[in-house]
């Protein structure tokens, strides 16, 4: 799904601004960015399409509002995107730097914290000898 | 009952299931009882022979297929050779028989896997350009992602992308971003994010906990493979050891730490594997390429041995 630059300027806004009309939507980037009222209305749409997008008829016109808010909607695409190799939900899509270090215990990563010490030190005493 | 021509396709392609059902078994049997061993293998060796297991029930199914098309096609001389490519009923097939039935599980299974994959990698897709136009560019194909999760990970078939999430910038120093940054572009270099999503096809078609074990293990060799990439810039691999560390500290402060059941356990070892393996902890050797030889021709050996005992076994049960 890609994301038109104005697209992406109507998502902030609306995530910053919880719920908008095309209206208010226009008279806010008229003076920024220009463009016409049926311009905006089909961006709206589009994001609707989307599915990032949720509206409710109120009067004439239509309540815009972001369907999930920013860090939700960025937490769920990491996690889906990310998710466990071991899970069916598939991420061999995905080469991640420690994919599997979350399923770890206290115990075992200061074990192997200690053992990282231990060759450090190792080596700082062969580079002075 | 079908006759001539098609009969002799169906029937090949039935030898075809078989042989694989033979090889897939026997690639079973070695993976169960070797499975320790290959983390004794040098990474490139080790990322072979899994590569060569997913492969080769398909090789063994090829190779028999064609020994029974050109034995069918082109029979006088090689009918004195290769006696054990008999199939008794060559010329006739029926769907309402075993045959019928195991021609048509495994073209469902192969569906099956084929549309659900084809799926995910539509879904995976969309999701992953969205998440790209809500990032932020910041070098080659490198994002910055606005989120608080310490995260990085590849991914993309053609254009690889990196991205890291900005509480992994915080929370790491800069020696430590170019560790991370630099083990992601050697994912993408690698194009892992394609051989991964590859070689998941091909372990769907064996049991569910070999393949998990296949996975884990093809993950090991890629995440390793992927260190050596970063030492090979001069980075020394303590430092790559410690990152590794301190990242799986994040994560686990963003998900409860819990107790591993056996896979989560195996997922442990991963991570213990690589930090032992910088540390140079590990003794690998290379694979055994006699042994390896001899197992690629007893399984071809075994599927063209077989294939008609197995023929006539299954008969004992079920009819034509």
């Amino acid at each position: 799904m890609n994301l038109g630059d104005l697209e992406k300027l109507v998502l902030h806004y609306l995530w910053n601004h919880k719920s908008s009309d095309v209206k208010q939507v226009f008279n806010h980037f008229e003076k920024i960015r220009g463009g016409s009222l049926n311009t905006y209305q089909s961006t709206l749409d589009r994001l609707f399409k989307k599915e990032l997008l949720c509206r409710e008829k109120i009067g004439h016109a239509f309540q815009y509002s972001a369907r999930v808010e920013r860090h939700e909607l960025i937490g769920q695409l990491i996690k889906s995107i990310t998710s466990d190799f071991m899970a069916d939900d598939d991420s061999s899509l995905v080469a991640a730097f420690s994919s599997m270090s979350k399923d770890f215990n206290e115990a075992q990563l200061t074990k192997l914290e200690q053992l990282i010490e231990q060759q450090k030190l190792k080596l700082k005493l062969k580079q002075e000898q | 009952m079908l006759e001539g021509t098609l009969a002799i396709w169906f029937n090949i392609i039935t030898i075809a299931i078989l042989t694989f059902a033979l090889a897939n078994a026997a690639v079973s049997v070695v993976v169960s009882v070797l499975a320790q061993q290959f983390l004794g293998l040098q990474v490139a060796s080790r990322k072979a022979s899994l590569w060569l297991m997913v492969t080769l029930p398909w090789v063994a199914s090829l190779c028999v297929t064609f020994c029974f098309i050109y034995k069918y096609y082109l029979a006088p001389p090689f009918q004195a050779t290769f006696i054990f490519t008999h199939w008794h009923h060559m010329n006739t097939f029926s769907w309402l028989s075993w045959h019928g039935l195991t021609l048509l599980l495994a073209l469902f299974y192969l569906g099956y896997v084929l549309f659900k994959k084809g799926y995910q990698l539509n879904q995976h897709r969309r999701q992953l350009s969205l998440l790209t136009a809500l990032s932020q560019p910041l070098e080659n194909e490198l994002f910055l992602i606005d989120a608080p999760y310490a995260s990085a990970f590849t991914s993309g078939f053609i254009t690889k992308r990196c991205f890291i999430t900005s509480a992994m910038m915080s929370n790491t120093t800069v020696q430590e971003q170019a560790v991370i940054i630099a083990h992601e572009q050697a994912h993408a270099h690698n194009n892992d994010p394609a051989k991964k999503w590859l070689f998941s096809i091909l372990t769907m078609f064996f049991m569910p906990m070999l393949a998990t074990k296949l996975r884990l293990h093809m993950t090991l060799a890629m995440e390793q493979d992927a260190d050596n990439a970063v030492i090979s810039a001069q980075i020394d691999p303590t430092i790559v050891a410690s990152t590794l560390v301190k990242v799986a500290r994040l994560n686990a402060a963003q998900t409860p730490l819990f107790d591993n059941e056996l896979v989560a356990n195996f997922g442990a070892d991963v991570l213990e594997q690589r930090v032992y393996f910088l540390l140079g902890q590990l003794n690998l050797k290379p694979t055994n390429k006699l042994l390896t030889s001899l197992f690629i021709v007893l399984t071809l050996i075994l599927c063209i041995v077989s294939i008609d005992t197995l023929h006539h076994f299954i008969e004992t049960i079920f009819k034509h």
